[in-house]
């Protein structure tokens, strides 16, 4: 009897411990979609970026690497990009976004925001710098600009609703005082 | 002795396991770099995974792109319920316009047809259509590609001309199982045979990821005007000639630019063009040495 609940325990902390990555795929595909407005494909946000970031700085340990390696894998794939391009600017993001986890823990949203907004301008330059690498041509710079404005915009659309689900469903990982 | 495999095994593993976890990011940052540096030199075994995935996460694509397209086509009816009455007007002048171009229509086919009996031109194979509904936009700074729900299932080959109702928009560049990618007329790597329909001058569309596409390796004594039509040339045998792409938008420094005449930021739907074109085959041996023989 003890045994069988354990079982079902251990199931459902294991879902709970997998929503962030879930979350993140599912969110990848989502910007992928044809979505409304006429020429939104080019600047869509980047979705994936808000969940690496959001996920790095409150559960990084929920969002491991190798997650974030193959949500890159997937965006390139389904948007018809250079494989690994997406991989590399999301892998930096998390790389940068866990140095400073200490520096965001206990902030308000607005300073993280902030801060998610000057790394976002970090690893969108980055990317357009490899994308122009790989095809040995600058790229035209307006759609990485609007869609690095696009994305900073929307992040506490996401950020709020993962707030929730960080409070109902897991706990914030404490983090030790420097 | 097993005990002694389990403990060698452990000492190797343990350090191991540490190294990965310190420099997990950077080996992954590695290996991001040489997919990359792969699908920029053997883009075969990329296009392998890309399908892979593709064809994996198609269905929740499809499921997803349904309500979103239900709901872009409200807001379009509710729009148009806005501009019944002008659009009815102007409706009401293209029929009248149309009905004399219908005339000069029928009286041209009668005479293609009379002058191609004379002529006993061959025809060429007839096209077929496949109609896809459009599942992905790119969602990238750098690609201009939609995903279709149509693949090799559905007889879909690569090189195909994807268009719409208002001309070419692109063309099929990677055929997975069911969907397929369709690369935009004005993406970085679009390049199509094209020739001014007026002047019959080829050129080479090519995109550079803006809105509109420039033409290239026109001669430079070519005689273009804005407002000129492309059409498919056809050369190369791959895209079937005579499809519309656009229209030239401006001419400054002899740098031509076309503006696609289908409307790329909201496509739904694309037909795609299967055209088998005229191929050389070679004649096996005997068969040549028959042909000769009958021949007096």
């Amino acid at each position: 009897m003890r045994t069988e609940l354990d079982f079902w325990h251990r199931i459902e902390s294991g879902l709970r411990a997998s929503l962030p990555v879930t979350l993140a795929l599912l969110l990848t595909l989502v910007c992928t979609l044809p979505l409304g407005p006429p020429g939104l494909g080019q600047i869509m946000p980047s979705l994936p970026m808000i969940c690496v970031f959001y996920w790095t700085v409150y559960r990084g340990d929920l969002m491991p690497l190798v997650a974030t390696f193959v949500i890159g894998i997937v965006h390139d794939s389904l948007s018809g990009a250079p494989l690994g391009g997406s991989a590399i600017v999301l892998l930096t993001l998390q790389g940068l976004a866990a140095r400073q986890r200490r520096f965001f823990h206990g902030k308000t949203i607005a300073v993280v925001w902030a801060g998610f907004a000057a790394l976002t301008a970090i690893v969108q330059s980055f990317g357009w710098l490899i994308a122009s690498l790989y095809h040995l041509q600058a790229l035209p710079l307006m759609p990485a600009i609007f869609q690095a404005f696009l994305t900073m915009a929307l992040y506490p659309l996401i950020a709020l609703p993962f707030g929730v689900i960080l409070r109902e469903l897991l706990q914030p990982l404490p983090v030790a005082p420097r | 002795m097993a005990r002694r495999t389990r403990g060698s095994l452990i000492r190797v593993a343990v350090p191991i396991k540490a190294l990965t976890h310190r420099f997990g990011l950077f080996l992954l940052l590695l290996s991001a770099m040489a997919l990359m540096i792969v699908s920029r030199v053997d883009p075969d075994t990329a296009v392998d995974l890309r399908n892979g995935v593709v064809d994996t996460t198609e269905p929740i694509l499809d499921a997803l792109s349904r309500p979103v397209e239900s709901s872009n086509r409200i807001v379009a009816e509710i729009d148009s319920m806005l501009t019944l009455r002008e659009e009815n007007a102007e409706l009401r002048l293209a029929i009248d316009r149309l009905k004399r171009w219908e005339l000069v229509a029928r009286r041209m086919e009668a005479e293609n047809a009379a002058l191609r009996g004379l002529l006993n031109l061959r025809i060429e194979s007839k096209p077929s259509f496949v109609t896809a509904r459009v599942i992905g936009d790119s969602g990238n700074a750098y690609v201009r590609t939609l995903l279709a729900n149509v693949g090799a299932v559905d007889g879909i080959v690569q090189g195909q001309a994807a268009i719409t109702g208002e001309g070419m928009a692109g063309r099929v560049v990677e055929v997975g199982r069911r969907a397929s990618r369709v690369l935009l007329v004005t993406d970085l790597n679009s390049r199509i045979p094209v020739v001014i329909e007026s002047t019959r001058q080829r050129a080479v569309l090519t995109g550079d990821n803006t809105d509109t596409a420039r033409l290239a390796f026109l001669p430079r004594d070519a005689q273009v005007t804005v407002g000129a039509r492309v059409i498919t040339s056809g050369h190369g045998g791959v895209l079937m000639p005579g499809l519309p792409v656009g229209v030239v938008s401006s001419i400054t420094d002899g740098v031509v630019r076309v503006q696609p005449l289908a409307d790329l930021g909201r496509i739904e739907y694309v037909r795609l063009v299967a055209w088998e074109g005229p191929r050389l085959e070679v004649l096996p041996e005997p068969a040549i040495a028959n042909e000769a023989e009958g021949a007096p």
